[in-house]
């Protein structure tokens, strides 16, 4: 972008501050973005930006930073706030004003950045976040004062409420950037006695500000001490993530019906209300086929995400992190890979990119190797499908739902074997340097709703995003190979059998059979390579091709469990633990390892993994029928 | 409907979709002509359209 367009669009102002201080809150409502926030740090780890206009008319860029504790970096993500601010970064000027976004409840902490930015000499402001809970704990403080002996304009801010943010709207309309800033000073690394001096100047700043430090146990505090119990701990987690599996399949049930019931009827509307032709045989038997049977699975993924997102919001995640630092401690895994892990459980490529936030490039490798292992969502549909068609609906063990505990036992193979695969990176890697688990505990809170809101409403929208391109396109695109060229005359078998589909998936068969997986499956496997979901969405397009013309839309699963021994099901569950039937989360690893090697690597061993997983489960299944 | 109709209908779904496929899960270079040709800038690559709102929800800057 050229210096004049950006001179057009205003002067940039950049958000910066501590991890978890609320920048990205205070950006989304600058800006009406929607970027994710979350109550744990470590959640920006890019540079984003976003235009705004203030009451007054002035155009400002804002500029999000990821969270950084000082200016001298430790993690990627760290560098990307320190070059933005010291003009390191290739083809971006520095910002001409800086927010400096501070947690108001945690002010000792957070001015050492706020000192070590003035420093710099850039024209900024700094911002009181989260001053209303400060106010909550009982903590006053003299923000007139504070701004005194910082040398600094304050103001008071409230991220997660509209309003919270008209007291910087103001301000940056009154006093705000110049389009082009002074020169800014320059920035040596800081020895450990004057990091030492900046800190003993916080305290003297806050205590001549009249901010006292919080003692005593807070409300957090006392939960902690149950939360992070060390044996009340484990459980409660273990219950807590067993509950929300077995949401999952007791709660989706009515919504569910209701959608393969609106299939069923469209497709039967379909069906009268077009005259016999290719169109119709395309409509019914590609796309809605094909999509129906992945739509059916949105409330299971809507609810897995809300209980996600009110964990998330609550601040419980962290804590999770912390219980578990033992485990991955023991695979060689840095405990700071619990975020990007935690992540890959919605999808692996924001996880993929959330390992920037790891110190050292051979724990981030190792992250990145294993983080497809995590049971993404677009791996319930198949989960789903498979668990429904062959796991009775039934209550064990005094009124746990039998499927909930097959799919949260396919969680946790998951996790199983990212964890065995770390163990053998960390041996072979002959143990990794150990780096503590630093990682800040938030405050407890009540799960925002607006921002539960806009996250169930985001999953949606890529959801029915994907279903409406990637999905109807590769079913298209399946449903003409699967119909060309056309059976021959007095043919006994199904049309697809002589089609180019039909001959790809009997080639495939012979690779496939060994691990009990039919040519209808291996069919499936090809598009599925795009993601994973589609895979669902093929085998409902290849049934409704292989049957003989009955509608199979809204009833994909009845089909398959009459077609497949359960072995076949165990052994393709077993798969899709393992395979990796992302193309896109290859290309993130290219692109975020800026080497072909590694996703060539990861292909290679996950396939192995993949195949021999099922092999084994469908040898052992077969044993015992 | 007619023969022709028909199999025209049918063809250029197939076409489209093809299309669109090849535009989605081709080289990055070819997103960037596609874009241009829109004048939009070009998704990230790697960007798969089922993240957490990773990437930038607004086209990024060249």
């Amino acid at each position: 972008m050229n210096a004049a367009l950006d001179q057009a669009n205003g002067p940039m102002v950049a958000l910066v501050g501590n991890p978890n201080c609320g920048k990205t809150a205070l950006f989304n409502i600058l800006t009406g973005s929607r970027q994710k926030v979350a109550n744990y740090a470590g959640v920006t780890v890019e540079r984003k930006e976003g235009p705004l206009t203030t009451p007054s008319g002035r155009r400002i860029r804002i500029l999000d930073l990821p969270g950084a504790y000082s200016l001298d970096p430790m993690t990627p993500d760290e560098s990307v706030t320190a070059d933005v601010l010291l003009g390191r970064r290739d083809g971006e000027a520095r910002p001409d004003f800086v927010v400096c976004v501070t947690d108001a409840t945690n002010l000792r902490q957070n001015l050492r950045l706020v000192i070590s930015v003035k420093r710099l000499g850039l024209p900024m402001v700094v911002a009181l976040n989260m001053s209303d809970l400060a106010r909550r704990k009982g903590m006053s403080i003299d923000a007139a004062r504070l701004a005194q002996e910082l040398g600094v304009p304050i103001v008071e801010t409230v991220g997660v409420r509209p309003g919270g943010v008209k007291p910087l709207l103001e301000f940056l309309d009154r006093a705000g950037p110049a389009a082009a800033g002074p020169e800014p000073a320059a920035w040596r690394k800081q020895t450990p006695e004057e990091i030492a001096r900046d800190q003993r100047e916080v305290l003297r700043i806050l205590a001549a500000a009249g901010v006292e430090d919080f003692a005593g146990p807070t409300f957090s505090d006392r939960i902690d001490a149950v939360v992070l119990h060390p044996l009340a701990g484990p459980a409660i987690l273990a219950v807590v993530l067993f509950l929300v599996f077995q949401a999952v399949f007791a709660w989706a049930q009515l919504p569910m019906d209701l959608i393969k019931g609106g299939i069923t009827t469209i497709g039967g509307w379909l069906a009268t209300a077009l005259p016999a032709s290719l169109l119709k045989d395309l409509l019914i038997n590609g796309v809605l086929a094909g999509v129906g049977s992945v739509l059916v699975f949105l409330p299971q993924i809507l609810i897995l995400f809300l209980f996600i997102l009110v964990l998330e919001d609550a601040g419980y995640l962290p804590r999770a992190a912390f219980l578990l630092d033992r485990v991955m401690g023991s695979v060689g895994l840095s405990g700071r890979a619990f975020i990007p892990l935690l992540s890959s459980f919605a999808c692996a490529i924001p996880g993929i990119m959330a390992t920037r936030t790891i110190q050292s490039p051979r724990d981030r490798l190792a992250t990145i190797m294993i983080a497809p292992l995590m049971t993404c969502s677009a791996r319930l549909p198949v989960y789903a499908l498979i668990i429904g068609a062959f796991i009775p609906h039934e209550l064990v063990w005094g009124g746990l739902e039998l499927q909930g505990l097959v799919l949260f036992a396919l969680y946790v193979a998951g996790v199983a074997g990212a964890m065995s695969v770390a163990y053998v990176l960390n041996r072979r890697g002959r143990g990794s340097r150990f780096h503590a688990l630093m990682l800040e505990l938030p405050a407890y809170h009540w799960p925002n709703l607006r921002n539960l809101a806009i996250g169930l409403w985001q999953r949606l929208e890529i959801f029915l995003t994907r279903v409406g391109t990637i999905i109807v396109s590769l079913m298209v695109i399946l449903w003409a190979l699967s119909s060309v060229p056309l059976a021959p005359a007095g043919a006994a078998g199904p049309a697809i059998q002589y089609s180019i589909a039909g001959r790809i998936g009997a080639a495939l068969a012979v690779v496939f059979a060994p691990i009990g997986f039919n040519w209808q499956i291996a069919v499936a496997l090809v598009p599925g390579l795009a993601a994973r979901e589609v895979a669902v969405g093929a085998l409902g397009t290849v049934y409704a091709l292989s049957a003989t013309g009955k509608d199979v839309s809204g009833a994909l699963a009845p089909l398959i469990a009459r077609s497949w021994s359960l072995p076949t099901a165990l052994s393709l569950l077993a798969w899709y633990v393992f395979a990796p039937q992302c193309l896109s989360t290859l290309a993130t690893v290219k692109r975020e390892t800026n080497s072909w090697r590694y996703p060539v690597i990861m292909a290679g061993y996950l396939f192995a993994l993949a195949y021999a997983a099922s092999f084994i489960t469908y040898r052992i299944a077969l044993a015992f029928q | 409907m007619s023969g022709w109709l028909d199999h025209a209908l049918v063809f250029i779904v197939v076409a489209a979709s093809g299309a669109y496929a090849l535009y989605a899960f081709g080289p990055r270079a070819l997103r960037v002509r596609v874009a241009a040709l829109f004048g939009t800038a070009a998704r990230p690559a790697g960007r798969c359209g089922s993240c957490d709102g990773c990437g930038p929800r607004r086209p990024p800057r060249a």
